[in-house]
């Protein structure tokens, strides 16, 4: 990745990295740190972006699977896969589940469109209801990255995950 | 003195906070004159003191104000200058409030108006003022001993007072270094004049232990030695031997000499420093706060909730990181693995320590309930005595701080509906005083608290009646149900709206609230009660909140924890048996136990990804699985009890029972209802822990079709259900080649032995443990297995009784799993072996360590002097209706030279009973056709030739059924299946005494 910082430029820094090819980053002030320890177990009638448990260090992490989010069918985990571990103050003992780590980017600010509303983004037309987790592209020399809203990241789970309960019978 | 210190204000709160409630229990006391008058008043005046001077560091002058005034009150009592009538100890008791009040608000508390309280104190400390309460000066205490009286003198404007008393004060000089080093903490300087001679010739106290006893009485301040008598020259000095002390101490006159305990030895008050006189501060409330007062401040440590938290993850972590070693070691290296051992157990004690900084005595809550009682007794105009016991049984402070409500409940309720007015008692032959005990005990990892009262008692027909017209039960369901069980009726949130419940004086109201309560904390609330007697409530509460006892299972290859005290019994499914298969019902699935219909939940289907389990999909999932009749009833069920319904919940394989260190779900995933916790297994991954009533709401039992239904014709039919036992076992070889297994708790340690060292003595086989001969037990000897293999090291087994010296020789230590324990007796028939069970694909031989040990002492005579002879041989009648339990039981008590009748229910049992005599009968509780309590209350009332048989109940209940049903049943004691060596000690006792009142109640109206 040859991104090199604009001088006088403000820059931002991203954690990126991908779910099947495309490439994503989180601010890095909203990482707490990537972990490749992938054992994590199902919670079974959870909504398909909560991918499971996993224990970090004693403390349980709910894990989001960063696929079904993005509208991508869920896969096997590989030892290439990461579990990118949000800050406790954007949300406690959350992380999320890429495909493949990558660098910490540092890009200037004005290479970033921002969206004026968050975009659901992917690859594949035919995905069902991918959620609007975007909140603006970068353009880097080769390809973009989509950069993840991590709070409304959350939210949009939290949200699910109490829409399943309510159409369950009490 | 800083004013915004939020770190000091939090724990002068909490520290407060508990001073104010030892303030009021020792207010409670005092009133009573329970005790002694000085040490209560040196507590409360202590107490307040620490308040006081806390509330000045952080700068809260009304606090600070109100705990002077109240000290000064206290001051006042101890000195005779007013007495302790219950109007004044109500003044004092409300100004605590009031202070009590104030602390809970603290960053508000100087906005607060205190000068009516403040007045109200004055009125008590200085009788010129005008007076609020009648309070009379007059000194009739009676407790006011002379060095109180002394003290009296006490006059404000000086800093400290020479009272001259009867021993030679002169002797005493107090020099200003003195003074510079008196403690703030120590109110009074003594002089201690003591003879060496005389303390050595007349009461042997060495020197050295006059010393001690010196120092363990206050701070020795100065120490001279005078010996009378002439210049050495004249030879060897000769007693008296002077010794001068001068000892600084917070203890008064009598309490200091008291602590001194050195007979002969004169102890004079050289001087006092005024508590605090006349606004003038004699001591600085900075030193005051900081340095620890009393002894138990210096012991203790405040530490957060969370650190500690963090300890115990850190311990668990610990654990994930030995099994990981353990993998990873040479498997040769025995070196590694002893240390990795070694680092197990540690990190086992590091979590136990842990546990432990968690818990508080129980003492903290009961010392508030005089109070309530006091206040509800005056209130009601009852005359209760509360009598407390078992307050330094520890608990998890979480679970004492939920538990307050629920207590305070129940013991209004006693107050309120159990005692009666005295001229009711009186009438009915009663003691005026009604009683109410409060009791906490251990008992088998589970704290038990009792109240109970010796009051009116429940009208057990008025609550039936009552649970039938509320729908709640059916005529014929309350047939079937034991007392205690419809005494529980009351528990329910249905029962509670009763409103013209005259005869039960509303004693239903808001027991549903002490049940939520109690939940909660995984609580489980037994009622028993004799109508004109009394009631007890016994409360069962987990020791802890951190770690749960949980049964694993796994569903789909995926492992779940249900919390143990949910599980009531494990069956294993079988398709043959009709009573273990699910059978449909016209609207979903049902199992039988216990002549009942469980409504079936297929924690598959539960967890599974599908729509609501209305009807239809219900039926739908009955008809899929009963398509074969196999599979339908494949796996094991867990009959799940969620309050007073029970439902079957089916998985497919038990992966053991553990004590789990829980962790709080994720919030997120709260909204799906489904779980209760989180834990981290053995091997560092996750497991949920199910929620029972999650589950039972999802798998759609809620809806009244299927809820669980008594079976029309019940008993039909023995063995009805045989129930599984999860349990650590040791697994291990002898041979090379058959795989043994014994219950862990049948072993009391596993020794290491180097073959070499077991010497032959005749017929014998001995090995040193600890400096102990013990005698090696080989196997092969009793049972055809191979021989023990020749290794460089053997074990041996101590069997879990000390005195048997003897140890059972093993090779190899294999594992230590916890198993479901359903042996096969048929499997493998021998004297010794309770049957065959296939362990991960192989087949092992559960060993009964117990037996084996018999067998032998039969062989060899035995390694303890011979029992037999010792015991009065008698004849026992066994009610047993499990095969298995039948067989061991009747063994056991043949083994100890009994003579055995077995029977399979209660109704089969009493016939026997009347063919007799027997001595004593040993019987289950849960039976087809008559269980144990009917059988027990058919004996009592029966036939004078059998009505005063000793019954021992016998059963693996242990949780939810408590002894005192038996006890109130009729029988004599209670014991655990399986522990063969209690239930041989409880026969005896029972055989060796004559009978005791047949029937109810006896230990808890004993206590009360």
């Amino acid at each position: 990745m040859g991104e090199r910082p604009y001088d006088n430029s403000p820059t931002r820094a991203f954690c990126t990295f991908r779910a099947d090819a495309r490439l994503y980053g989180i601010d890095v002030s909203c990482l707490r740190e990537i972990s490749t320890n992938t054992a994590i177990t199902p919670v079974p009638r959870a909504p398909p972006g909560v991918r499971g448990l996993a224990n970090l260090r004693s403390r349980i992490v709910l894990i989001l699977d960063l696929r079904a989010l993005t509208g991508l069918i869920p896969a096997e985990c590989t030892a290439e896969s990461r579990l990118i571990i949000l800050k406790a103050t954007v949300a406690p003992d959350v992380g999320l589940l890429a495909d493949r780590g990558g660098d910490i980017l540092t890009v200037p600010e004005d290479r970033i469109v921002f969206a004026d509303a968050p975009l659901a983004c992917t690859d594949r037309p035919d995905a069902d209801e991918p959620l609007p987790l975007v909140r603006g592209v970068c353009k880097l020399e080769t390809e973009l990255m989509m950069i993840i809203d991590a709070t409304r990241l959350v939210r949009i789970v939290a949200r699910s995950l109490e829409d399943q309960a309510r159409t369950q019978p009490t | 003195m800083s004013q915004q210190e939020p770190g000091f204000a939090h724990r002068f709160v909490a520290e407060a906070r508990e001073h104010l409630a030892a303030m009021a229990a020792a207010m409670i006391a005092l009133e009573r004159n329970e005790g002694g008058t000085q040490p209560l008043v040196e507590q409360l005046l202590r107490a307040a003191h620490s308040v006081k001077g806390g509330a000045g560091f952080i700068g809260r002058r009304n606090v600070e104000r109100l705990a002077h005034a109240f000290e000064q009150a206290v001051e006042n009592i101890r000195d005779g200058r007013i007495d302790r009538r219950p109007e004044i100890v109500d003044t004092l008791l409300v100004s605590l409030d009031r202070i009590t009040a104030l602390v809970d608000d603290i960053d508000h508390s100087d906005e607060a108006d205190i000068s009516e309280p403040m007045a109200r104190l004055r009125s008590l400390v200085d009788p010129e003022l005008p007076r609020t309460t009648s309070a009379v000066q007059t000194r009739d205490d009676p407790a006011a001993d002379v060095g109180a009286a002394a003290k009296a003198a006490t006059t404000p404007a000086v800093t400290t007072t020479i009272v001259p008393t009867t021993a030679p004060a002169q002797d005493f000089e107090i020099t200003d270094r003195l003074r510079t080093n008196w403690p703030a903490d120590a109110t009074f300087l003594y002089g201690v004049k003591l003879d060496w001679s005389r303390c050595e010739g007349e009461f042997g106290l060495t020197p050295l232990a006059v010393a001690e006893r010196l120092e363990r009485a206050g701070r020795v301040l100065e120490s001279r030695t005078r010996v009378a008598g002439p210049a050495l020259a004249d030879g060897l000095p000769r007693p008296p031997f002077w010794q001068l002390a001068i000892v600084s101490s917070a203890a008064s006159l009598d309490e200091f000499a008291g602590k001194l305990d050195i007979p002969s030895a004169e102890v004079v008050e050289l001087a006092k420093r005024p508590a605090s006189a006349g606004g003038e501060k004699v001591e600085p409330p900075v030193a005051d706060a900081t340095a620890p007062r009393g002894v138990p401040a210096a012991t203790s440590l405040r530490v957060s909730v969370p650190l500690v938290d963090r300890m115990m993850a850190l311990a668990g972590e610990l654990v994930l990181v030995r099994n990981q070693a353990l993998r990873s070691a040479d498997a040769r290296n025995s070196t590694l693995r002893r240390l990795l051992r070694r680092l197990d157990s540690v990190t086992d004690e590091l979590q136990d320590a842990a546990l432990r900084m968690r818990t508080q005595p129980v003492g903290t809550l009961f010392d508030r309930i005089p109070r309530v009682v006091r206040d509800l007794g005056r209130q009601l105009g009852k005359q209760i005595e509360v009598r407390i016991g078992g307050t330094e049984v520890e608990l998890d402070k979480t679970i004492l701080e939920l538990l307050s409500d629920p207590l305070t409940h129940l013991i209004r309720n006693c107050c309120d509906h159990g005692i009666e007015h005295p001229e009711q008692r009186s009438a009915s032959g009663k003691p005026p005083v009604g009683r109410i005990g409060l009791w906490a005990r251990q008992e088998r990892g589970q704290i038990v608290i009792e109240i109970d009262d010796d009051g009116r008692g429940i009208d057990l027909d008025a609550v039936k009646r009552k649970a039938i017209e509320q729908g709640l039960r059916r005529a014929d369901e309350l047939e079937r149900m034991s007392d205690r069980q419809v005494f529980g009726l009351i528990l329910l949130s249905g029962f509670s709206t009763a409103k013209s419940l005259t005869d039960l004086s509303g004693r239903g109201v808001g027991m549903d609230v002490v049940k939520t309560n109690l939940d909660q904390i995984g609580g489980v609330l037994e009622i028993d009660s004799v109508p004109g007697r009394g009631s007890v409530f016994t409360l069962r509460l987990p020791l802890t909140l951190a770690i749960m006892p949980c049964l694993l299972l796994r569903s789909e290859g995926q492992c779940y924890g249900t919390p143990q005290r949910d599980v009531e019994a494990i069956v294993l499914l079988d398709p043959a048996n009709p009573q273990r298969r699910v059978e449909r019902s016209h609207d979903g699935e049902v199992l039988r136990w216990r002549g009942r219909l469980l409504p079936v939940i297929r924690l598959r289907e539960v967890l599974g990804h599908r729509p609501a389990f209305d009807a239809a999909a219900l039926a739908e999932v009955a008809e899929r699985h009963h398509r074969d009749a196999a599979a339908a009833s494949s796996g094991y069920a867990a009959v799940t009890r969620l309050g007073s319904r029970r439902f079957a919940m089916l998985f497919d394989e038990v992966a053991g029972s553990e004590n789990i260190v829980v962790k709080p779900l994720p919030p997120l995933l709260r909204p799906l209802g489904l779980y209760a916790a989180t834990t981290i297994l053995g091997d560092g991954g996750v497991a949920l822990i199910l929620s029972a009533e999650g589950v039972a709401r999802r798998g759609g039992i809620f809806d009244k079709a299927v809820a669980e239904t008594v079976e029309a014709s019940s008993g039909d039919g023995r063995n009805a259900h045989e129930e599984i036992q999860a349990a650590p076992v040791l697994l291990f070889r002898c041979g090379r080649d058959e795989l043994l297994a014994v219950r862990m708790d049948s072993v009391r340690r596993v020794v290491m032995i180097a073959p070499d060292r077991i010497t032959r003595i005749g017929e014998r086989e001995l090995v040193n443990v600890d400096g102990i001969a013990t005698n090696v037990i080989r196997l092969d000897h009793f049972l055809s297995i191979s021989r023990c293999a020749d290794a460089d090291r053997l074990y041996l087994l101590l069997p879990r009784d000390p005195d048997t010296r003897v140890g059972l020789l093993v090779s190899e230590i294999a594992d230590t799993p916890t198993l479901a324990l359903q042996p096969d007796p048929r499997g493998y028939r021998a004297d010794g072996v309770l049957g065959s069970m296939m362990i991960r694909g192989q087949v092992a031989l559960l060993i009964d360590l117990e037996r084996v040990v018999r067998l032998w002492e039969g062989v060899n005579g035995g390694a303890r002097p011979p029992a037999l002879p010792d015991r009065p041989a008698g004849r026992i009648l066994v009610v047993d209706d499990t095969a298995f339990f039948q067989k061991l039981v009747a063994e056991y008590l043949r083994g100890a030279g009994y003579e055995v009748t077995v029977a399979g229910d209660g109704s089969a049992g009493l016939t026997v009973l009347h063919e007799g005599p027997f001595d004593l009968v040993v019987c289950d509780i849960e039976m087809p056709v008559m269980d144990g309590h009917a059988f027990a209350r058919a004996v009592r009332a029966g036939d004078p030739s059998i009505a005063r048989t000793p019954l021992l109940a016998l059963t693996t209940l242990n949780t939810s059924e408590s002894r005192g049903a038996a006890t109130a049943s009729g029988f004599d004691a209670y014991e655990v299946k399986l522990d063969a060596n209690t239930l041989l000690a409880s026969v005896a006792r029972l055989l060796g005494r004559s009978r005791v009142h047949p029937g109810a109640l006896a230990g808890a109206q004993a206590n009360g």
